[in-house]
């Protein structure tokens, strides 16, 4: 061995031990330190004060006790946002109580969600009336860097969020786009999921009891149902508790038929799939209530898997198929477009099977709600 | 163990003699930038002088085991590991200091200071000593970015909106400098005096 050589394998190892060293030392000492923990501090009294005025400055509504942070047990929390599907970079962090001035009784809760970028969370503060609908939202924290220029945080695309925001309890990526123009799709995305995540938790934590059914009124779900069934008005029945991480949604049109979308986590957050079965448990029809995958977002897609992701593309697919039959499929995209589309295919799989899974008990609940609520007709 | 006290002495009044803002000039880009207020500039003043303390000692330990042509490279690792422990700590326990300082804290790693120390330092001497340059001269970093912060933050605070900008920062650090560099070099002119005086006597 020459000199030269070993001179080198020595530096390669020296250098190597030390990076091992450290490495190790920064994974010990990080369990040690607690991870970000949302507070009351002055700069988010001062946000919450936007979205939630007091009529004072930011410093009285920070010092005067206008705000408080929500007596919520933190394993409890940890408990529903993992129940309701988040994780690492999805999920409330925190609720504050507002306890004085004309928005005494409003919560709000400060939720993150993966945006796009170099730091990419989007920390979101978002305001809830007395009957858990969505007041304002105000974004804490971003660091997009969009290429395009209609930036959903910026004055008239923000703007418009938050017009259509106001009152809803869940938002879709779909609407947002279209009532605001903005075309930053990661960020939207990102904005969409810290707001829908702090409305779930809200409404399982401080819903209302009484599981009564909600008219369908968004267009593009409406639309969605339309394509599975004669019906021309749906009812939404509230999901079990227990099912809220696997059930997209429950529905019930005026002609009886009921209708389940199954739920999935996408490579870009929700994904609902309605599925039509018929007697035999068999998949008859397949319709898209709500995606975030963003063909781009899809490792190795490529331009096919765009025209692919259809109704009728998953329709064709899986039709005739039933519930042992997708749960022995491996990869659910296999074949279609040579990727291997990871997050989006397993998605897919995840919504048929929570949707065929769950068909046979809907029936079954959907009666037992009409039962107590009388609600027969829809 | 033989513990070399002239260079332990030399080693202590480092942080005086070669302070590293006012006399050696280095790390100029925090110190400018971060010295807005005096919070800031003890912040960013303690976190360097942390850095600088452990890893003058680590790579003082290493410096017979790491080889000459990956010293660079191996200091740069040691530091980096300082540097995340600090940047972890802050964004942990002292949220408030993140918002103002955060971005600055990463930068530590490039810092001329510390790598400065380790490559004229802490690879030539023992433990001890490093221990006690790299203290010395952080105490000198924390003193003098402190005196600069507590200078613009007064001079703002008494309406002078310009030196709590980037120029302002220049300024104050321009004439502090040569205050602290007259003052030394009369020092040492008296102590020059003094000993001529006392041979003469002798």
């Amino acid at each position: 061995m020459t000199k030269t050589m070993k001179n080198t394998l020595v530096s390669v190892l020296v250098m190597a031990i030390i990076s091992v060293v450290a490495v190790g030392c920064l994974a010990v000492a990080n369990a040690f330190f607690p991870e970000y923990e949302a507070r009351l501090d002055k700069k988010t009294a001062a946000l919450i004060n936007q979205i939630c005025p007091t009529g004072v400055s930011d410093a009285a509504a920070f010092s005067d006790g206008y705000y408080e942070m929500a007596t919520v047990d933190k394993a409890q929390l940890k408990s529903l946002n993992e129940s309701l599907g988040a994780d690492k970079n999805n999920k409330v962090l925190a609720i504050y109580d507002v306890k004085k001035g004309d928005f005494t009784g409003y919560r709000v809760v400060e939720s993150q969600a993966q945006g796009y970028g170099s730091n990419p969370v989007i920390i979101t503060l978002t305001s809830f009336d007395k009957d858990n609908k969505i007041g304002k939202v105000i974004v804490k924290q971003q660091k997009e860097n969009p290429t395009g220029s209609k930036n959903i945080f910026t004055g008239e695309y923000f703007d418009k969020f938050l017009e259509y925001v106001a009152g809803q309890k869940n938002v879709s990526v779909g609407d947002v786009t279209a009532t605001t123009g903005a075309t930053n799709a990661s960020s939207i995305k990102g904005l969409v999921n810290a707001v829908n995540i702090a409305a779930s938790v809200v409404d399982e934590l401080f819903g209302a009891t009484d599981p009564t059914p909600q008219p369908v009124t968004k267009t593009k779900l409406l639309n969605a149902l339309k394509k599975v069934s004669s019906s021309t008005s749906f009812m939404s029945y509230p999901i079990p508790t227990d099912k809220k991480k696997d059930i997209f949604g429950i529905y019930k049109g005026d002609a009886g038929d009921v209708l389940v979308a199954g739920r999935g986590n996408g490579y870009g957050g929700t994904m609902g799939l309605l599925v039509k079965i018929d007697a035999d448990g068999k998949i008859e029809q397949i319709v898209i209530a709500e995606h975030g995958e963003s063909i781009a977002d899809v490792p190795g897609a490529g331009n096919a898997f765009a025209s692919d992701f259809t109704d009728e593309f998953l329709t064709a697919r899986f039709a005739g198929k039933t519930l042992t039959d997708i749960q022995a499929m491996d990869n659910v995209l296999n074949g279609t477009t040579g990727a291997t589309l990871q997050g989006t295919a397993p998605a897919i799989k995840q919504c048929l099977v929570n949707a065929l899974g769950y068909y046979p008990l809907a029936q079954q609940y959907v009666d037992g709600i009409d039962a107590v609520t009388g609600g027969e007709d829809a | 163990m033989k513990i070399d006290k002239q260079n332990l002495k030399t080693a202590a009044f480092n942080g005086l003699v070669n302070n590293p803002v006012f006399v050696l000039v280095l790390g100029m880009c925090p110190t400018i930038a971060q010295s807005t207020t005096i919070a800031n500039a003890v912040g960013l003043g303690l976190a360097t002088a942390f850095v600088l303390v452990f890893s003058n000692v680590f790579i003082s330990l290493l410096r017979k085991v790491i080889p000459d042509k990956v010293r660079l490279p191996a200091y740069i690792v040691i530091i980096a590991t300082f540097v995340t422990l600090v940047q972890m700590f802050i964004t942990s326990f002292l949220p408030a200091l993140n918002e103002s300082i955060g971005a600055f804290i990463p930068l530590i790693v490039v810092n001329c200071i510390i790598l400065g120390r380790a490559e004229a330092f802490a690879s030539k001497n023992d433990v001890l000593s490093s221990a006690v340059d790299g203290l010395s001269m952080g105490l000198g970093f924390v003193l003098s970015i402190t005196l600069l912060g507590a200078v613009r933050q007064a001079l703002t605070l008494a309406g002078l909106e310009i030196f709590s900008k980037t120029a302002g920062g220049f300024i104050t650090l321009g004439l502090l400098m040569a205050l602290f560099n007259a003052g030394m070099s009369l020092y040492k002119e008296m102590r020059a005096k003094r000993a001529l005086y006392k041979e003469a006597k002798a």
